[in-house]
């Protein structure tokens, strides 16, 4: 992680106010009920994490080797999900 | 290996060397860093296999776990999303304050986020008394009469070792933070040297980008 600048406390007050936001507009979908919101409900989860995991983890300060690891561990995740993407698609 | 700097400013604060086996300081905070990293890399892959078998389950049996979702507790579960995520900004303030040699302002955000973390602890207690009640239980033991399907058990069963294993994992989070509170408070932990309560921030981010997934999963996606 990389000392944080002065304005790292506006930021992550920001991003605690957007992942906030996307999680009741994603209760809002929910309570709305349409077709294909599982998908959509998957996509913001998906957003939300990137923002935390962005901003309050500091993943883009940190070393080269951490961000390998975490690309490796991102490349591994779709594997799975193609691997079951395909189990479901091909039954 | 630490010693007592000298000065009166500072008579009980505590200087730290490095471990033996680092050059200096920054070495091991880098070292510990990457360590922590890769035992995060490999928790996520310890529930990405869990997630995969949710998928499986839910694409086999997706009336059951439709109508189980709809059997859960959203109003807790909302609250307690909320809880987490502000808790992951209290953790990163904390962070922050150390950073900067606040020590009273890091131990305040440290004891909001250990708050929030032990009010989340509450409420899934309270959550999982009322699935219990209902006879809404894992396994063998399952006997919700609303809900009598086998998806619904299945549902259930996932439902409580997912949760569980992420609540095994936010107790542990709680341990670790008082303990980095206390370092906070004893000064072993400053400006100086804090890899440690980035690790343990980090960890408790996970915790948090884990439950993040698992809302939808259990409470939305009827």
């Amino acid at each position: 992680m990389t000392d944080h600048p002065p304005d790292a406390a506006a930021k992550q007050l920001l991003a605690l106010g957007v992942v906030l936001v996307l999680q009741y507009l994603n209760l809002g979908l929910h309570l709305l009920g349409f077709e294909g919101y599982p998908v959509v409900a998957l996509v913001i989860a998906g957003v939300m994490v990137v923002i935390s995991a962005s901003v309050f983890m500091d993943l883009r300060g940190s070393l080269p080797a951490t961000r390998l690891v975490i690309v490796l561990a991102v490349l591994y995740l779709g594997l799975l999900c193609l691997g079951v993407a395909g189990d479901v698609g091909f039954r | 290996m630490t010693a007592i700097e000298p000065g009166p400013a500072h008579a009980r604060a505590r200087v730290r060397e490095a471990d033996v086996q680092f050059e200096n300081l920054a070495k091991q905070a880098h070292a510990v860093r990457f360590g922590i990293w890769l035992f995060l890399a490999s928790e996520l892959l310890l529930f990405a296999g869990l997630f995969a078998l949710y998928t499986a389950y839910r694409t086999e049996y997706p009336a059951g776990f439709a109508a189980g979702i709809r059997h859960a507790e959203l109003a807790i579960g909302t609250v307690n999303t909320s809880l987490l995520v502000i808790s992951s900004y209290t953790a990163a303030s904390a962070l922050r304050a150390i950073r900067r040699d606040a020590r009273r302002a890091a131990l305040g955000w440290l004891g909001a986020t250990l708050a929030l973390g032990t009010v989340f602890l509450a409420l899934k207690g309270l959550e999982y008394s009322h699935h219990a009640a209902e006879g809404a239980l894992p396994g063998a033991y399952y006997a919700f009469r609303e809900l009598p399907e086998h998806g619904g058990q299945l549902f259930f069963t996932l439902y409580y070792f997912m949760t569980g294993l992420h609540v095994l994992h936010l107790v542990a989070a709680v341990l670790v933070l008082a303990w980095l509170t206390w370092r906070v408070s004893r000064r072993r932990t400053t400006a100086a040297y804090h890899a440690d309560l980035e690790a343990g921030v980090l960890y408790w981010h996970l915790v948090d980008c884990i439950w993040i997934f698992l809302y939808p999963m259990f409470y939305l996606l009827t």
